[in-house]
């Protein structure tokens, strides 16, 4: 009796354990890439640092430091043009969905046109728009020109050089919301369409009350997706602009990066102060917003 | 949603539809047109669409100047190296999350990718270091490790995503007839989830090939794929637009031609496989 227990319970034993040993790896990496170095940024913060030479304690210098500086509120200022233009491409990518979501010949090809965009890499987006605002022969330069009459430099300008490399990054971010919505609008229901239109709604009710709650799993893809792409905002800054004219296109990550890493500074205390500030705001805001959708989602299903 | 439209109203729609998309995809489409052209038709003004003097000199030019198959091979090698790592790594930790799962699976799943949304360059410079110590600096070996492990929550999350759609009883038949853990897996689970797993290598292959920030910032010479490729070339003084249309062009190609030929399989991985 005994002995069938024993061997039922070590034939069971592996299945039981297997879980755990298969995702040892996984969070492993996780710690490794991840958490570790999050609290050594948090550790660097509270250090005078140049990466090289002995580093000295100073506590809540760095951080005091950052209130005063101009530079800081720049970026963040930047940071926050991004995070809210960019949530722009949700409902940019569902008008451009529900329009196409017809019966147009060619289809197959069509959404392919849409698909490019996604799949180049951001280099090449942040150069070949760096291209069309070029001064004199640019398209878009051309464009603006010729509807008012007037050629406007816009990564030279001050006040609009974060709006262009956003306009830039925005192209394949729409492209990829619609990809997802027009996937999505295949699942909705057409008998609870018709049954809605039967019971007379139509236009704006019909899409908010029947078709937008259909569409959650998309959106929710879709906000996660366009939250991430906006605080990639480095890759772009960094090629159009590289933060410039004067400082007035950084964005936090980048100015973490000009005042730690690049050629200009190696303030690695200041810079992990800053990594900080940004991993604070991010934690509170956003994942705190993203984390009630999810939770939303999970009760829905 | 059937509607009835006119004929008039539908070839209207079609324009229309086409156009977006045109428009959508008009800056790839202008970029490779100015490869073929020559400098000075590259900034001509008027700008030339069509009618201009065919030329491929743009792409002997660039080929002559950097070693085109070089940077090939490194995007290659680390792109699909990373990929098929974190598929290493992930499948059993997806099969955990979607076969024994716990009440805080999904707390988990959803940690893991927001760590996605924390910005790169606050863990760039730990990593850096680590790099020095470790001589991994411009090696494509250090790169395959640090983009599986940037990847990692996306792959977990999709593969999770596919695992979950494959009904449990199967297994738990396979395992009443006495299959061991090692057969389940091998034998079940792993044919009826190749489609899924096929996606996800794709997304993946597709994001370690576009990453920038990593690939630039721990690479020079020796490693360095095609972002550093195209990168080389934004000297936006030189005003060699044609030029950096051909490099552009080369770059972005081998990625056209894969999505073109995956796109069914890819729409699935963009949508993350939540959405069908």
């Amino acid at each position: 009796m005994s002995a069938s227990t024993d061997s039922l319970n070590s034939r069971r034993r592996p299945r039981a354990f297997a879980p755990w040993l298969f995702l040892a790896p996984g969070m492993a990496m996780f710690l490794f890439y991840v958490i570790i170095p999050i609290f050594q940024s948090l550790w660097v913060s509270f250090y005078d640092w140049d990466g090289l030479s002995d580093a000295k304690w100073i506590g809540i210098a760095n951080y005091l430091e950052l209130l005063d500086d101009d530079a800081f509120y720049t970026s963040l200022k930047n940071n926050i043009i991004w995070l809210v233009l960019y949530m722009l491409s949700v409902p940019a990518g569902l008008m451009i969905a529900l329009f196409l979501n017809q019966t147009v010949r060619g289809i197959r090809i069509y959404k392919s046109l849409f698909f490019f965009p996604f799949v180049i890499s951001q280099v090449v987006v942040g150069l070949i728009f760096s291209w069309f605002y070029a001064p004199g022969f640019g398209l878009l330069y051309k464009l603006i020109e010729l509807v008012t009459g007037q050629g406007v430099a816009i990564l030279a300008d001050e006040n609009l050089v974060t709006y262009g490399i956003i306009a830039a990054g925005l192209w394949p971010q729409i492209a990829y919301c619609m990809i997802l919505y027009l996937t999505g609008l295949n699942a909705v229901a057409s008998d609870q369409i018709e049954a809605a239109r039967l019971d007379g709604a139509k236009g704006w009710r019909m899409l908010w009350y029947v078709v937008i709650p259909q569409l959650r799993p998309a959106t929710f893809i879709a906000i996660v997706v366009t939250v991430i792409g906006a605080l990639r905002s480095f890759d772009l800054v960094s090629i159009m602009t590289s933060g410039g004219p004067f400082g007035s296109s950084r964005v936090l990550s980048y100015f973490m990066y000009e005042q730690a890493l690049s050629e200009y500074g190696y303030r690695m205390g200041y810079g992990a102060a800053i990594a900080v500030v940004l991993f604070a705001i991010m934690i509170i805001f956003i994942s705190g917003f993203i984390w009630k959708m999810w939770r939303d989602e999970k009760g829905v299903r | 949603m059937a509607r009835t439209v006119t004929t008039r109203q539908k070839a209207l729609n079609t324009t229309l539809a086409w156009a977006i998309g045109l428009l959508i995809f008009f800056p790839i489409l202008w970029t490779i047109l100015t490869s073929f052209k020559t400098e000075g038709q590259a900034i001509s003004d008027p700008p030339i669409f069509l009618f201009f003097d065919w030329t491929l000199e743009n792409y002997a030019i660039v080929q002559e100047r950097s070693d085109y198959l070089r940077f090939l091979t490194n995007s290659v090698i680390i792109a699909v190296g990373s990929t098929l790592l974190g598929i290493v790594v992930a499948v059993p930790a997806a099969w955990s999350m979607a076969f024994v799962p716990s009440k805080r699976t999904k707390d988990i799943l959803m940690w893991m990718l927001s760590t996605k949304m924390l910005p790169a360059v606050g863990v760039l410079y730990p990593i850096y270091l680590l790099f020095i110590k470790l001589g991994l600096l411009d090696n494509r070996w250090g790169l395959v490790v640090v983009l599986m492990l940037i990847n990692l929550p996306i792959i977990v999350w999709m593969l999770y995503t596919y695992f979950k759609e494959i009904p449990g009883e199967i297994l738990e038949a396979a395992r009443m007839d006495g299959a061991t853990l090692r057969e389940e897996i091998l034998y079940i689970l792993t044919p009826m989830a190749v489609p899924g797993i096929a996606s996800t290598i794709l997304l993946n292959v597709i994001l370690a090939w576009n990453e920038a920030f990593w690939t630039l910032n721990l690479t020079a010479a020796k490693a360095a794929p095609l972002t550093a490729f195209i990168a080389s070339y934004s000297s936006p003084e030189g005003l060699f637009y044609a030029k950096l249309s051909a490099a552009s062009t080369m770059a972005i190609a081998p990625i056209l031609i894969m999505g073109w030929f995956s796109q069914k399989q890819l729409v699935r991985g963009l949508t993350f496989g939540a959405v069908k």
